[in-house]
This record gives structure tokens, C-alpha cells and sequence, in this order.
């Protein structure tokens, strides 16, 4: 491995002053940033097996590359671990696959963020968080993840190219774990991984839409409540061929689970469910044309298949409140992808 | 005490192309339309597509639609639409 660095240097006079030079220069995402040393990097790259300019992806519609000395660089300074790293580069990766539609997803006036759900040993060993306040902050591993993938994008891809007309507090972090000690087979497995693996599985996202039902002791009626706001008017599940990122929370797990639902169960239970007449769609001004005949009967969904549900368990032990996260547009424009992490901390592949 | 740090971002790549050669007159040419599949796209390429006939005598107007707005054209579409237009009309935002 070559270890030498091409990036430019930049002389300052003191820490502080780095981070605010990258301010003026616009290279963070708004909150101060660590200052990316030689040392630093290499030492990022070094915990991945990785040479500097080894290219792990790309946006070719912007003719961008990035490289694994720039994507360093921007997880030092997200606050990033060495170990957290391969989870970066493996996430760097997937979004960098053709079906994922980067393009589209960073540009889109839709303003969807990147959800980053990881999998396998690699969670656990960089002290990822699964329970208590999943999607908030507090956890160093999920919230320096996530923001090195918004600076990647922000640095590396073009921050000009950014037309969301409102965005969401996701796009400085979206990044959350699995519980993976429930009987329930995690995503990675569901999508064709072995459980001890590691993987990191991107979806461009809404916001995270909070389900809450206390009611309900019978699974059927929690997962009414779900299906009900996944079929909501105003997101693309309703109008175009959207995933759809499903959390069930450990009390709503539990209840599921006293019944000996499955996963599978689940997601074929919210396919069959979060669907509404075509007239809704016409009524709520989502279609514009006249009413019909037959309209009431003729039925849209808000997946096209249960496979189209990534269904994780995650979030604290107290509280009925779980989750979904419509996807971006459309299945034909941007799919979730699931990408093996290469080398990993303590533990993981 | 100084701190030496890294640039952060990047440039694009440069790549070298080929402009194909632009038509002295319109007369006669046939014009491709490329519809890049967002709503209304395909009604205002045609409208343009139109105005252009009206204006300098170009013929056709072969309408071609990208399976996503966000991806570029697929090759095997580009090279389909190359040996059947002269000039061609694309790009559309929100």
C-alpha cells in the first residue's frame, strides 16, 4: 500500500482556527468540524485495508470520485473513530451503486436523507446504538457515521447540486442499528447476508414518521396503526413504487411476537394493509381526475411488494412508539442497497 | 503551534469529449426529443419539438423516454436515437 496523501495542505494557525477556516471555505455541514491531519487519515485508512486512492465509488453524472483518502478525510472530520471507518467506506459503496440513483437523491427538490441501518458484529463493536432515543442524538458511532456520509456528499459530490426545497434534520445524521438479540431475523439476513456478517443497508428516506399506538393488544390493530401513515397522502409510497423503511419498537415487538409473528408475517401483513382507494387519492388532490366508477374498489398500495419493506426492531424498551421512513420517488429511480463492510472492528467481516 | 490539514473536497474528473458537429441550417433535419420521464416533460419537449418545425422547417420528431429522470439515457438509446436524428433536444427540470 502507498500510504502518501495527494490532498492539498493547509497551513493554520491553531485548531480552532481550522474550524474556522472550513466554515468560511463551506466545507462543513453547518457544526464545527475535527481537523483532518496526515496522521488522522492514515490512520483511517489504515483500519479499513485501504489505499488512498483506492476509488470506492463514484457519481458519474457529476464526474466525481471518491476516493478513500477524501472519504477519510471527511469521516475525521464528521468525529468518526478509525474502527467506525469500513462502516463509511461500506456505506460510500452502496450509495455508489447504479440502482441506489445517487444522482437523483442528493439532488431532488424531494430533499430525502440517507438512512444507514447497520447490521452484525460491526454495530455492536463500535458501540452502536439499537435502543433508548434510536434516531436521537447522544450516540457517538451513529451520529459521526451518518454526518461523515452528509460531508461525503456535501465535499465530495457536490453540495451545489443540493435542491431540497425543505430537507430534514436527518440530513446531518441518519444513521441507527438493529436490536438483533430479538428472535427476528435482522434486515442483513433478510436480504441475503449471513447473521455474522456485517452490512450496511442505504435508502434514500424521509424524515422518520413516529407511529404511536398504546391501545392495541392484538398485533393486527398495531399494525393497522402503521399501515394507516404508511398509505399517507403526501408521500411518494402513495404516488409513485416506494420502499418503505418499517421500525417496530420492543413493546410493539413484544406483542407481535406473543402471537409468534414473524417478520415475514409483518411485512406481508402491511403489504396486504397500507393501501387506500384510488378515490382517496382523488378526493385528497393527489390525482386530479374525475372521479369514476370503480374508483372506491380500485385499490393503491404503498409498497408494490412485503419486499419492499426493510423491517428492523430497534428503539428503547419503553414506549409503543414505532416508525416508518417513505422512501424517495421511486423504486426506478433509487433502490435501498445492501453492502457487505469489508473489514471491521472487533468482530465483524 | 501550527496545524497542517487536509482539503477536504474534490474537483471532477476531466474527461475529454467530442462536441458532434452543429448544424449550419435546420432545414430539413430530423429532430429528436428526449423525455426524461418527469411529469409534463414529454408535453413540453413536444411543445418545443413543435415550435422548432414551425420555425425552420425541421422534420419528425422521435421521442425517446428515459426509464428515470436522474440516470443519463442508456447507451443502447442514445446510439438507437444517433442513427435515426440530426439534432436533438433534452434536458428538463422541475
Amino acid at each position: 500500500m502507498d500510504p502518501a496523501l495527494m490532498s492539498r495542505r493547509i497551513e493554520v494557525q491553531n485548531p480552532e482556527q481550522v474550524v474556522e477556516a472550513f466554515y468560511e471555505k463551506g466545507w462543513t455541514d453547518g457544526l464545527p468540524v475535527v481537523p483532518p491531519t496526515e496522521e488522522k487519515v492514515l490512520a483511517f485508512l489504515s483500519a479499513a485495508g485501504l489505499a488512498p486512492d483506492e476509488i470506492l465509488g463514484a457519481i458519474p453524472e457529476r464526474n466525481r470520485v471518491f476516493t478513500a483518502e477524501k472519504v477519510a478525510i471527511n469521516a475525521v472530520m464528521a468525529g468518526c473513530l478509525p474502527e467506525y471507518f469500513p462502516v463509511v467506506v461500506a456505506a460510500v459503496r452502496g450509495i455508489s451503486r447504479p440502482e441506489f440513483g445517487l444522482h437523483g437523491v442528493c439532488a431532488s427538490t424531494a430533499g430525502s436523507s440517507i438512512l444507514m441501518v447497520v447490521n452484525g458484529p460491526v454495530a455492536i463493536a463500535c458501540g452502536m446504538n439499537s435502543g433508548q432515543n434510536l434516531m436521537g442524538p447522544g450516540n457517538r458511532a451513529n451520529a459521526t457515521m451518518g454526518r461523515a456520509l452528509r460531508l461525503v456528499l456535501y465535499n465530495l459530490a457536490g453540495r451545489e447540486f443540493d435542491r431540497s426545497t425543505l430537507g430534514h434534520p436527518g440530513k446531518y445524521t441518519y444513521c441507527i442499528s438493529e436490536n438483533e438479540a430479538a428472535s427476528w431475523e435482522p434486515l442483513h439476513v433478510m436480504r441475503g447476508f449471513q447473521k455474522e456478517m456485517s452490512a450496511v443497508t442505504v435508502f434514500a428516506a424521509e424524515g422518520p414518521n413516529q407511529v404511536q399506538n398504546h391501545v392495541a393488544l392484538k398485533p393486527e390493530n398495531i399494525l393497522n396503526t402503521m399501515a394507516d401513515r404508511m398509505r399517507a397522502l403526501g408521500s411518494f409510497n402513495m404516488g409513485g413504487d416506494c420502499e418503505c423503511a418499517v421500525v417496530i419498537c420492543p413493546e410493539h415487538y413484544e406483542t407481535l411476537m406473543k402471537d409468534g409473528w414473524s417478520k415475514k408475517r409483518v411485512r406481508e401483513y402491511l403489504f396486504e394493509n397500507a393501501c387506500r382507494p384510488l378515490a382517496d387519492l382523488k378526493k385528497g388532490g393527489l390525482n386530479e381526475s374525475p372521479l369514476e366508477k370503480g374508483d372506491a374498489e380500485k385499490m393503491v398500495r404503498a409498497v408494490s411488494s412485503p419486499e419492499h419493506i426493510l423491517l428492523i426492531m430497534a428503539g428503547g424498551t419503553a414506549g409503543r412508539f414505532s416508525a416508518c421512513m417513505p422512501g424517495w420517488f421511486s423504486r426506478h429511480m433509487s433502490k435501498a442497497v445492501t453492502e457487505p463492510i469489508g473489514v471491521s472492528c472487533a468482530g465483524g467481516t | 503551534m501550527t496545524v497542517i490539514v487536509l482539503d477536504p473536497t474534490n474537483e471532477p474528473v476531466r474527461t475529454s469529449f467530442k462536441k458532434a458537429l452543429r448544424p449550419e441550417n435546420l432545414a430539413g433535419l430530423t429532430l429528436g426529443l428526449i423525455d426524461n420521464g418527469k411529469k409534463n416533460s414529454d408535453y413540453l419537449v413536444k411543445k418545443i419539438g413543435d415550435r422548432l418545425k414551425g420555425l425552420y422547417n425541421i422534420g419528425g420528431d422521435i421521442l425517446v423516454k428515459k426509464p428515470s429522470p436522474s440516470h443519463a439515457i442508456p447507451k443502447d438509446s442514445a446510439e438507437a436515437l444517433a442513427e435515426r436524428v440530426d439534432v436533438v433536444v433534452a434536458g428538463i427540470g422541475d
